[in-house]
């Protein structure tokens, strides 16, 4: 009887053990994975997973190979980036029980360098359709993934861990929307068409914001984005009438004096009729005097106001990585009583075909001694009894290697009384 | 009868105070499921309903006789329009408003209401036309008073917004434009209905009383309430005031006109003592 290594192992480059050109080096793109899977497959002799995001590129194995994962693939991977072995950075290596809650760690987002962000799963979730699309089935790392995408949304649904915006775009649109709702009938103004100002109206406009203004000292540049947005261009002296159309107000300039201040707000604000704005200055020296903030119906944010923002949601996503893990824990015990009853599928198989293998000898002594009705009644009634009999047995042994009771002296009596070995 | 009756209105005070901690409860703690809360809208509501029938059925009449009777009306028209605007929002963060107020109107309609067998009610009360002035009145106020809800829920947001310290407020209010839209429209339908509830007032009384005098203090502190009401909204309308000062007036103007009806019940006992 062949005895299969059921262990798994992991190795991880990511933010915390690798520099961002390293793991640029190492990516691998959906096709590389695809086109890969089977080369590593036919290296190793085993499974093998590979999870490949903009932050951390992993491989897993399951196999003999697993605990010397890295030594085995270094040359392979080397070869496919087209570098040497030796530029290659040293990986985080997992083993066991400690790999598989690490890829639990890393689909629940607890490995994220953004903790709690939402894209983690579904990249896990790509790796596993690779696993499931490879020629060869993998039924371990299937099992694995499938356990660390429940273990992701799990976590995701009983703790708030994904929950707050963590970044100053998505916290400026959170604003934004407490203040207006849904952005569809108001205008937004970008003041100032730098790359900043740009990512801020990607964010409004992917939030479903439709009217957009540009101001901007260069008129070329500031067209340009007008119509990357389908927007207006409004020239920076007429910074005070657009503030009069606009409801949310982003100033990302490199301006290094005020652009707004209290008499122009109120200005601004009588001319408005009082209705609400929100101004939202991420520009470093700041672009709005404080006290422009003072008017009735004027929501000033700046930078400061909104990194301060982050870190309370940020804190408090840090305050559920407790729970999380509890939550974690529950699923590595899942794993590991998977892997105690995968332990006895090669003994079961074996006293399956051992069962099969003497009924099959017995018809055959049979076959011709009796009728054609006679000898169909003896198959059934040959296969019905060796059913029967293997029942207790294979129940026993899948209920003891699950509950971890089940010693291998009783495994090897198993094979001892049935003649296993010899069946081999 | 007269014992259920008292029964229920001892009851009753106490089911809206559990229903409001049931709501405040899922307003600061969002782990909590919120089926048990709804349930007991429905449950409540339909306990109330059933009360105004059998306190109805047992006078001969609408409920409609009293002060006390009035502001039974006036919180169960506010628990249905917030149990409909639950329904239609899909959100429950409202409630500890809504319901609170509620409540705080059934209570005082329990501590005044009288016993049915020394209770009389006025034969204006099988007037049709009295009984729509009185409804039009009811469903005035209760818009009046959503609309004062809605302002509170406008100040505190925007007071958040404005000092930058986004606590439960900003997680659980709806947005700051939609509490002033729905604010604007409550008050707007209140200073509707209770116009029109007025003015079938002042037509009951001509027609139908014998001894009205249209300088009674009841009605002329009545009608000058109403009248700053529409003045006001006029005002903030032409002006353009700032959202906040808006929710401030509208929160005073609903205080001041609960404040003049109780006073004027109170003080004087001339007219529209509704009694006989």
């Amino acid at each position: 009887m062949s005895k299969m290594s059921t262990e798994i192992g992991a190795i991880s480059f990511s933010h915390q053990n690798t520099t961002l050109a390293e793991r640029d080096l190492l990516a691998f793109s959906s096709s590389e994975i695809e086109q890969s899977l089977p080369i590593f497959r036919d290296k190793l002799g085993g499974e093998v997973g590979i999870l490949s995001t903009c932050n951390r590129t992993e491989f897993y194995a399951s196999g003999a190979c697993a605990p010397t994962l890295w030594e085995d693939v270094k040359d392979l991977v080397a070869g496919i980036k087209g570098v040497r072995p030796t530029r290659l950075p040293s990986p985080k290596q997992l083993y066991g029980a400690d790999a598989a809650r690490h890829l639990f760690r890393v689909s629940a987002s607890l490995e994220s360098l953004a903790l709690g962000e939402d894209q983690i799963l579904a990249q896990v979730k790509d790796a596993h359709e690779h696993i499931l699309e490879a020629e060869k089935k993998s039924p371990i790392l299937d099992q694995l993934f499938q356990l660390a995408v429940r273990a992701g949304k799990d976590v995701r649904t009983n703790t708030t861990l994904c929950q707050g915006n963590v970044s100053i775009s998505s916290v400026s649109v959170e604003l934004a929307k407490k203040i207006f709702g849904a952005f569809k009938r108001y205008t937004i103004l970008l003041v100032g068409a730098g790359e900043t100002g740009v990512n801020a109206g990607v964010h409004f406009k992917s939030a479903g914001a439709k009217d957009f203004i540009i101001v901007n000292r260069g008129q070329e540049r500031g067209e340009r984005v007008a119509n990357q947005f389908d927007g207006e261009y409004m020239p920076l002296h007429r910074l005070s009438d657009a503030c009069v159309r606009a409801d949310i107000v982003v100033f990302a300039t490199g301006a290094q004096h005020p652009l707004l201040d209290l008499e122009s707000m109120r200005n601004i604000m009588r001319a408005r009729r009082n209705r609400q704005i929100l101004v939202i200055d991420i520009s470093n020296p700041r672009n709005v005097d404080p006290r422009a903030g003072e008017p009735d119906g004027v929501f000033l944010y700046n930078i400061d106001h909104l990194e301060a923002i982050v870190q309370e949601n940020l804190q408090e996503r840090t305050d559920q990585i407790p729970l999380a893990e509890n939550i974690l824990d529950a699923y590595v015990q899942e794993w590991d009583a998977y892997l105690r009853a995968r332990r006895v599928t090669p003994t079961i198989a074996a006293l399956s075909k051992h069962f099969k293998s003497v009924r099959q000898q017995e018809l055959d002594h049979f076959r011709n001694k009796v009728s054609e009705e006679e000898f169909a009644l003896l198959e059934e009634f040959s296969k019905r009894m060796i059913k029967k009999l293997q029942h207790n047995p294979i129940i026993y042994m899948r209920k003891a290697a699950s509950s971890n009771e089940l010693r291998s002296e009783d495994l090897d009596l198993v094979i001892k009384l049935h003649g296993l070995l010899d069946d081999d | 009868m007269s014992t259920v009756l008292q029964i229920i209105e001892i009851v009753l005070p106490l089911l809206y105070l559990g229903l409001t901690g049931l709501y405040a409860r899922n307003f600061f703690d969002q782990e909590h499921e919120k089926r048990t809360a709804r349930t007991g809208l429905y449950g409540l509501l339909g306990a109330h309903l059933g009360y105004l029938t059998l306190l109805g059925v047992a006078q001969h009449a609408w409920p409609l006789a009293s002060m006390a009777e009035f502001l039974s009306v006036l919180s169960v028209s506010l628990t249905i329009t917030y149990a409909i605007t639950e329904r239609a929002e899909e959100d429950s963060n409202t409630g500890m408003f809504f319901l609170g107020i509620a409540s705080i109107f059934q209570v005082f309609s329990s501590v005044l209401m009288e016993d049915i067998t020394t209770k009389t009610h006025p034969l204006l009360l099988e007037n049709p036309i009295y009984g729509i002035h009185v409804a039009f009145t009811v469903l005035g106020f209760a818009a009046l008073a959503v609309g004062a809800l809605d302002a509170v829920m406008y100040i505190l947001l925007s007071r958040q917004l404005k000092s930058r310290e986004l606590g439960l407020f900003f997680r659980r209010l709806p947005p700051l434009i939609r509490l002033e839209t729905m604010s604007r429209i409550a008050t707007l339908t209140g200073i509707a209905l209770l116009g029109v509830g007025l003015g079938l007032g002042h037509f009951v009384a001509i027609y139908i009383l014998e001894d009205y005098n249209l300088w009674d203090p009841k009605i002329v502190i009545m009608d000058a309430a109403w009248a700053a009401y529409f003045v006001g909204f006029v005002v903030v309308k032409l002006r353009g005031l700032s959202g906040i000062r808006m929710g401030y007036l509208s929160l005073a103007a609903y205080l001041g006109l609960m404040l003049m009806m109780i006073l004027s019940n109170l003080l004087t006992s001339s007219f529209h003592s509704f009694q006989p």
